[in-house]
């Protein structure tokens, strides 16, 4: 079934809908590639029926608004790609909130499926309502695309 | 109503509850004690505030479904369907029979989509883990160590209503499918044949839990069924004309609990005339009522277990012979709150065999799905059965069709009587009377009165709108708010 990319977040917050905007941009990438290879799914949070959209991929991405101002006010937080360890277990886990993790986690233990997951961070520095991204964040838009980029290259091999 | 302020009392203590688990949106429980200890008063505090009425005037009514569709991404499909309902009023048209029954399937799909969330992912745990089990570990994950089968199966099925969702309207939440007038698509080839392939695996995983349910009932739950939220209210719901069960038109109906009929073919446009809303000072939810009895006397109850209460029969063999079975087991009509569970899965056995009717039907394979015209009235009611309960819009609009008024009363809200009602009955059953000063209140206990409240389902991001994390938060009040104890999870 190919590979997997979910954008998450809600586009009409500001920064957090930067995993619908990038999620979104693949449909160009796949008109080059194989599309049957590359899924891109936007949603505003990650739900348990999700686990089986994980079964047989070759690999998942997880891109995600990282709220970075607070923990970086010196403004030096870059986009991020990192792995996402299965980790089934989490507060209030069972609701319409599941981290990555969780995610991973289910789709190992229901359907014994465990792709590599990986997960693109992108700070965010404002959520006001409506869809503009703040300038911090635009300008991290590049950086943020040749991650994604690199993470569609190495899944792929 | 227990939900008054407490009796002055010279040093009463209040349990907080803050915020609830597994419901969707942000609340908290306090049970007040008086002096020596005793249950006076409980209070289901909502604690959030959105405001989505106001925000939507001036805005184009056209655009009402897509912006009430964002109140929340559990069951937009409700406000969705509700919207362009109202739409079709204010257009004053009838739409095509292609996108009605359209409509009804996009409605059908969400009730199996939400429905299975409820009963599967946020009350199983409860149910098979056991409330004194470990809180860190009541939950999917927990329930997939006791029961993987029945996990997969409900996962399997949320996704299998989802799906429907996604391949009506292009994606599973926020779609702008329906509109004023009709429905934008109608149903693909493939989508049926995706439909019809995942029936029987949807089939199954119901008769499952219907089966698991049924014996828990006749064993370790036989208690809840007594004593949550058992008491006598109305109930309302749509019925189609003959008085059989209906999701998304028909007149209302309110039932007693001695099964009288008291009102009948109800329009929506007069909801005005017999729904009251009271708000208290403590909540950002309001408090609906029938106003012929007035407040709080005319506590009504809405959502799955009232539609099968104030319903005749539900149309398909099936599920007519699930509800004569819950019928036996609760009464004809049934009063426990704690039927709401039973009752989602009898309405998932109806959704299911009207979804396998309409897949099959040509009508809905018709191109012709959508009326048009222009604004031809300036005030409209829409109404709809969501997942949780009955669903009112009601729009004004100048004659540019800008919204100049809105007011948006949701299942949630109408159920907020009975949630402080069964609150109480589970604390007075489970809290110890008096409770001694100092001691902690037993966590099982706790997790009692906070299933409670989840046999509502209750959905308040739609009631009111907030996003945040639901730990929980318990607080020992005294009269004068200092804090006598507090935990968290």
């Amino acid at each position: 079934m190919g590979r997997l990319v979910i954008g998450i977040g809600n586009p009409l917050r500001g920064d957090d809908g930067v995993g619908w905007h990038l999620a979104g941009t693949l449909a160009d990438r796949s008109d080059r590639t194989d599309p049957s290879d590359l899924t891109a799914l936007m949603v505003h949070q990650l739900t348990p029926e999700l686990a089986a959209d994980l079964v047989d991929r070759s690999g998942v991405l997880f891109i995600d608004a990282w709220l970075a101002a607070a923990a970086d006010p010196a403004g030096a937080a870059r986009p991020q790609l990192r792995p996402v360890p299965s980790a089934a277990t989490g507060p209030g886990s069972g609701s319409h909130h599941l981290e990555p993790g969780a995610l991973v986690a289910l789709a190992d233990l229901l359907f014994d499926s465990r792709p590599a997951a990986t997960i693109l961070l992108v700070p965010a520095f404002a959520f006001p309502h409506g869809p503009a991204m703040s300038p911090s964040q635009r300008a991290l838009l590049p950086e943020a695309r040749r991650l994604l980029h690199t993470w569609l290259d190495h899944s792929l091999a | 109503m227990e939900s008054r302020p407490p009796a002055a009392a010279a040093m009463t203590r209040t349990v907080v509850i803050d915020p609830v688990t597994r419901i969707e949106g942000h609340a908290k429980i306090t049970l007040h004690l008086d002096a020596a200890g005793h249950l006076i008063d409980t209070r289901f505090h909502v604690v959030e505030y959105r405001g989505f009425e106001k925000f939507c005037e001036g805005r184009p009514f056209t655009e009402m479904a897509g912006i009430t569709a964002r109140i929340c991404g559990i069951c937009p499909v409700s406000h969705l369907l509700c919207a362009a309902k109202t739409g079709d009023k204010l257009l004053a048209v009838q739409i095509p029979p292609a996108a009605d029954k359209l409509r009804r399937l996009l409605n059908l799909a969400q009730l199996t989509q939400s429905h299975a969330l409820s009963f599967f992912h946020l009350s199983s745990p409860d149910f098979l883990l056991g409330w004194e089990s470990d809180p860190a570990k009541r939950n999917v994950f927990g329930l997939m160590a006791a029961d993987p089968d029945l996990a997969r199966a409900g996962i399997r099925l949320r996704q299998f209503g989802q799906q429907i969702l996604e391949l009506l309207g292009g994606r599973k939440i926020h779609s702008a499918w329906a509109v004023p007038g009709g429905v934008r698509t109608p149903l693909s080839v493939e989508a049926k044949d995706w439909i019809l392939d995942r029936l029987p695996e949807a089939k199954a995983t119901i008769t499952l839990a219907l089966d698991l349910y049924k014996t828990l009932l006749d064993g370790p739950l036989r208690k809840e069924q007594r004593v949550f939220g058992d008491f006598p209210s109305l109930f309302m719901g749509l019925v189609t004309p003959d008085g059989r069960w209906e999701h998304i038109d028909g007149m209302l109906r309110f039932r007693a609990p001695d099964g009288t009929i008291v009102a009948d073919g109800l329009s929506e446009d007069d909801y005005a005339s017999f729904l009251g809303e009271a708000v208290e000072p403590w909540s950002y939810l309001k408090f609906p009522y029938y106003k012929p009895l007035g407040y709080p006397d005319g506590i009504y109850r809405v959502g799955p277990l009232a539609r099968l209460n104030v319903c005749d029969s539900i149309g398909t063999p099936w599920a007519d012979r699930e509800l004569e079975e819950l019928r036996d087991r609760s009464g004809r009509v049934a009063t426990s709150s704690f039927a709401y569970h039973h009752a989602r899965l009898v309405e998932i056995v109806a959704c299911l065999e009207a979804i396998e009717q309409l897949v099959n039907d040509p009508e809905c394979r018709n191109g012709r799905v959508r009326s048009r015209a222009s604004l031809n009235r300036n005030e409209a009611v829409g109404v709809s059965e969501a997942p949780r309960g009955t669903l009112f819009h009601h729009y004004q609009v100048n004659d540019d069709g800008l919204l100049t008024r809105v007011n948006l009363i949701i299942a949630t809200g109408q159920n907020n009587l009975a949630m402080n009602k069964t609150v109480h009955q589970i604390a007075r059953e489970y809290i110890p009377d008096p409770v001694p000063a100092g001691t902690e209140i037993p966590e099982a206990m706790l997790n009692r009165v906070e299933a409670g409240i989840r046999c509502f389902d209750p959905c308040l991001s739609c009631s009111t709108h907030a996003a945040g994390q639901m730990p929980l938060h318990l607080q020992l009040l005294a009269a004068d708010g200092q804090i006598l104890a507090e935990r968290r999870r």
